[in-house]
């Protein structure tokens, strides 16, 4: 299998404070894989070092089998990281172009790439007027410019309006699943992590915690919760599988292929259901119990 | 890619209209200016001495030479405070990503060393316009003065500087320039900050002015042995170089010629450049 990104053993300490500390992760090729973490978690440091703006303290990252900095590796993949800066006196296309100069670019796509960001009525504008919105969006532009094999997005909705998460979400997907475009995602939005990634990482203080399939991570924690009576029968009817939830109501810990049989055995045996629906089965519960913040819900 | 760096930096660099002004077109506007003040002084001082029949007023006529204009005006470029507004460009371009915090936009397109060589190269090419411009300013003043007064103009003067003493002082001008630049740009990487970037050239001018003062004293040829190695400072090499141009024959002490001094500059250019590089290499862009 080939990776996006590898990172074996990888850490990084600024003084005392480890902000990695031992991580060992791989990314594959293909989709979209998120990477989640409470603050100070340890995100932020893994792009920039794979970005070679720091070295790592121990460890080592290949990025498309290439070692951290390396310019061949780095001029295929794109990166947004941190909030996006940019040189106040120039326009949207002059930065691009800016860019595509320093890539060594002979044709680079200007106007399509600001067009599919959203920002060709404002492309003769300077970037010192721009909303944080806007400068996310160019700094999506900058990032696709060389047309990269991966792209690393850092919180890249925050600072936009409810249109443009939409619209980036959809054009996250579409780089994905048309442009085969690998993207690796860091957000404290797990809502938006849950939506769009294929795959996830969850990190805390500098280390792996747990990874996997989206779907599949949410799937152990679901619970259906049944509101019916009498209570007692539906108890009686799950077994070990059922917990009660205050006097009317009952958690069914079964996966979804079982919940067709179960609401037909108690339909059967005359239980009266007003409310079915599945709860828990969401990326904040798994995070918060991998993180060891649970008692925060 | 050193070439796609070096096209970046001067799309920036003369994009940012403010920058541009003050480093390149501030010191000739100001040099014409002086040029106007100092015709009409002496158009009313040559209009008085006619009107009283001194032949002193005939004198005052002498047509300008442009090219002496333009020798004394590049030569002129080696003054602290003109350098300090070069060194504004060298200031915004060095320094500016760190600034902008626009470096994590920068490194993965091009290597360390090009990015910052792009930068070197992007402040040689805007030496040479600013001399240029400087020469131009010389010249638009001689052309002012010689209206003014009613003097005509010449290119050349008999006994003036020459074409090719003009294009040797532009060089040492061109190398000294450069000399602060690498220096500018060991200082920007090493602290940050475009301020150091910008006052290098006061720096320079204390530190070599008082120790080439103090190791002189005592010394009746300011250059005799063991002096010669005052020579390891720039601004001794470019004294040297430019005497050396204006009167060749001459050598400051038997055992120093003026292609060590020409070397000396170069050298100092090429490590300061190539520590500035090894500097950047090193450096955790995590604070911009």
């Amino acid at each position: 299998m080939s990776f996006a990104l590898e990172a074996v053993d990888v850490g990084k300490a600024y003084g005392t404070v480890k902000a990695l500390d031992g991580l060992t992760l791989n990314i594959p090729r293909g989709g979209i894989f998120g990477i989640l973490g409470p603050n100070g978690a340890g995100k932020s440091t893994l792009f920039r070092i794979v970005l070679g703006l720091v070295r790592p303290t121990t460890g080592e990252t290949r990025l498309l089998g290439a070692p951290a900095g390396d310019i061949k590796a780095l001029r295929r993949i794109g990166a947004v990281i941190e909030t996006p800066r940019f040189l106040p006196w120039l326009t949207a296309r002059d930065t691009l172009t800016m860019l595509a100069l320093e890539s060594g670019l002979k044709t680079p796509d200007i106007d399509g790439w600001l067009q599919r960001v959203g920002l060709t009525e404002a492309a003769d504008r300077k970037v010192n007027g721009y909303s944080v919105g806007m400068k996310q969006r160019l700094a999506l532009a900058a990032a696709l410019l060389t047309r990269p094999e991966v792209l690393i997005l850092d919180e890249p909705t925050s600072g936009m309006d409810p249109a443009g998460i939409l619209e980036m979400r959809a054009l996250m997907r579409e780089l994905a699943d048309r442009d085969g475009v690998t993207i690796i995602l860091a957000s404290h939005q797990l809502d938006e992590v849950q939506r769009v990634c294929d795959s996830v990482a969850i990190l805390d203080r500098g280390k792996l915690v747990k990874d996997g399939r989206v779907d599949q991570m949410t799937a152990v924690n679901e619970r259906l919760r049944l509101q019916a009576s009498p209570r007692d029968t539906v108890l009686e009817l799950l077994g070990a599988k059922g917990v009660a939830d205050g006097a009317d109501a009952a958690f069914a810990a079964i996966p979804r292929a079982e919940a067709p049989a179960l609401i037909a055995a108690l339909v059967k045996a005359k239980v009266d259901i007003t409310e079915a629906r599945w709860i828990g089965g969401d990326l904040e519960t798994v995070f918060l119990d991998s993180t060891g913040d649970a008692d925060a819900r | 890619m050193l070439a796609d760096a070096f096209a970046a930096e001067r799309l920036r660099f003369f994009k940012a209209r403010g920058t541009v002004f003050w480093s390149l077109g501030f010191v000739p506007l100001v040099s014409i200016l002086i040029g106007l003040i100092q015709g009409l002084l002496m158009r009313n001082l040559l209009g008085k001495a006619a009107a009283a029949g001194n032949p002193a007023a005939a004198l005052g006529r002498a047509p300008v030479s442009l090219l002496n204009q333009a020798v004394e005006a590049v030569s002129g470029s080696n003054f602290f405070i003109v350098q300090l507004f070069f060194l504004i460009a060298a200031s915004a371009i060095l320094a500016g990503d760190y600034r902008w915090e626009t470096w994590r936009f920068l490194t993965p397109r091009n290597t360390r060393a090009n990015l910052l060589l792009g930068k070197i190269a992007t402040f040689g090419l805007v030496t040479v316009i600013g001399l240029v411009l400087l020469a131009l300013g010389g010249i638009v003043a001689g052309l002012l003065s010689a209206v003014l007064t009613g003097g005509g103009v010449v290119w050349q003067a008999a006994e003036g500087n020459t074409n090719a003493q003009l294009a040797g002082m532009f060089g040492i001008a061109f190398l000294e320039m450069m000399a602060l630049g690498a220096l500018a740009a060991v200082l920007a990487v090493a602290t940050r900050a475009g301020l150091a970037a910008l006052l290098v050239p006061v720096g320079v001018w204390i530190v070599q002015g008082f120790a080439v003062s103090q190791l002189q004293k005592g010394f009746e040829n300011p250059l005799e042995p063991p002096l010669q190695y005052l020579l390891g400072f720039p601004v001794l090499q470019s004294d040297l170089l430019k005497a050396a141009l204006s009167q060749p024959a001459m050598g400051v002490a038997p055992e120093i010629s003026w292609p060590v001094a020409l070397v000396g500059m170069i050298a100092w250019i090429a490590a300061l450049t190539a520590l500035a590089v090894w500097l950047f290499q090193r450096q955790d862009l995590t604070r911009e």
